[in-house]
C-alpha cells in the first residue's frame, strides 16, 4: 500500500459573522465618506468653506486616536462615523426645513395655529433655523474633538500608570528590547 | 432603440457623475483630506477585524 504523505488538516473557515466584519469595516466608512461628499456638494461655499473642514478635522483627529490608542481603536472609528454621518445628516434636515419654511407666510402661520401672530413671524422660523444651523455646525465637532482628545490624554495617563505599577512589582520592562529586536 | 437609449441614459448619468466627483476633488482640498482619513480607518478598521478572527488549523491524522 503506498504511503501517503499529504497531510489531512482541519481548518476553521470564515463564519459569516466574522465576514461580516470585514465588510463593515470596509463599506462603512466609504458609505460615510459618500454621504459627506453629496451633502458637501448640496450646500455650496457653506459646505466647502465650513463642513469640508470640520468633516476632516473629525475624521483626521479620530483616526490619529485610534492609532495611539489601539485597546479603544473599533470605538473611536465607529463614533466618528456616526458623529460625521449624523453630523450631515442633521444639518441636511435642517436645510430642508429652512427651504420649506422659506415660502411661509405670517398669514398661513396664523391660519395653521388659529392665532393672532406678528407680522414679522414669517421670516422668524427661517432665521432661526438658519442660527440653529451654524450653532450647531461649530459646536458639534468642536465637542466631539474634545471627546476624543480627553479620551486620548485618558488613555495615556492610564498607560503611564500601567508602567509605573509594573515598575513598583518589579516587573521588567521589556518594550524597549521589543522595539528594538523587531 | 429602447435599450439603447437607457445604456445611454445610464453612461450619461455614470460620466456626469464621475465628472461632479473631479470637480469636487479638484476644487476642494479638504476632499482629498478626507479620503486618505478614510482609506487609512479602513485599513485600520480590516486590520482590527484580522486581529480578533483567529482560525484554528490542526491534524486531523
Amino acid at each position: 500500500m503506498p504511503e501517503n504523505n499529504e497531510r489531512i488538516t482541519y481548518k476553521q473557515k470564515l463564519t459569516s459573522q466574522e465576514l461580516g466584519g470585514y465588510i463593515k469595516a470596509v463599506l462603512l466608512p466609504i458609505a460615510v465618506f459618500f454621504l459627506a461628499l453629496i451633502v458637501i456638494s448640496r450646500f455650496g461655499a457653506f459646505g466647502k468653506n465650513i463642513m469640508a473642514p470640520v468633516c476632516c478635522a473629525v475624521w483626521g483627529f479620530g483616526v490619529i486616536v485610534a492609532l495611539k490608542a489601539p485597546s479603544q481603536r473599533k470605538t473611536t472609528l465607529n463614533e466618528v462615523y456616526g458623529m460625521i454621518a449624523g453630523y450631515c445628516a442633521g444639518l441636511y434636515v435642517i436645510r430642508i426645513l429652512i427651504g420649506l419654511a422659506a415660502n411661509t407666510s405670517s398669514e398661513q402661520l396664523m391660519a395653521s395655529y388659529e392665532q393672532a401672530l406678528p407680522q414679522s413671524t414669517g421670516s422668524t422660523i427661517s432665521g432661526y433655523l438658519q442660527s440653529m444651523l451654524w450653532i450647531l455646525a461649530f459646536i458639534t465637532p468642536f465637542t466631539f474633538l474634545g471627546v476624543l482628545a480627553k479620551k486620548l490624554i485618558s488613555f495615556r495617563k492610564t498607560a503611564a500608570k500601567d508602567r509605573v505599577l509594573r515598575q513598583v512589582r518589579g516587573e521588567v520592562d521589556n518594550s524597549e528590547h521589543r522595539r528594538y529586536s523587531k | 432603440m429602447k435599450l439603447k437609449l437607457i445604456w445611454d441614459s445610464f453612461t450619461a448619468f455614470n460620466s456626469n457623475a464621475v465628472n461632479h466627483l473631479a470637480y469636487a476633488l479638484s476644487t476642494n482640498w479638504w476632499i482629498i483630506l478626507m479620503i486618505a482619513a478614510a482609506i487609512v480607518s479602513i485599513v485600520i478598521g480590516v486590520k482590527e477585524q484580522q486581529a480578533v478572527v483567529v482560525h484554528e488549523e490542526q491534524n486531523i491524522l
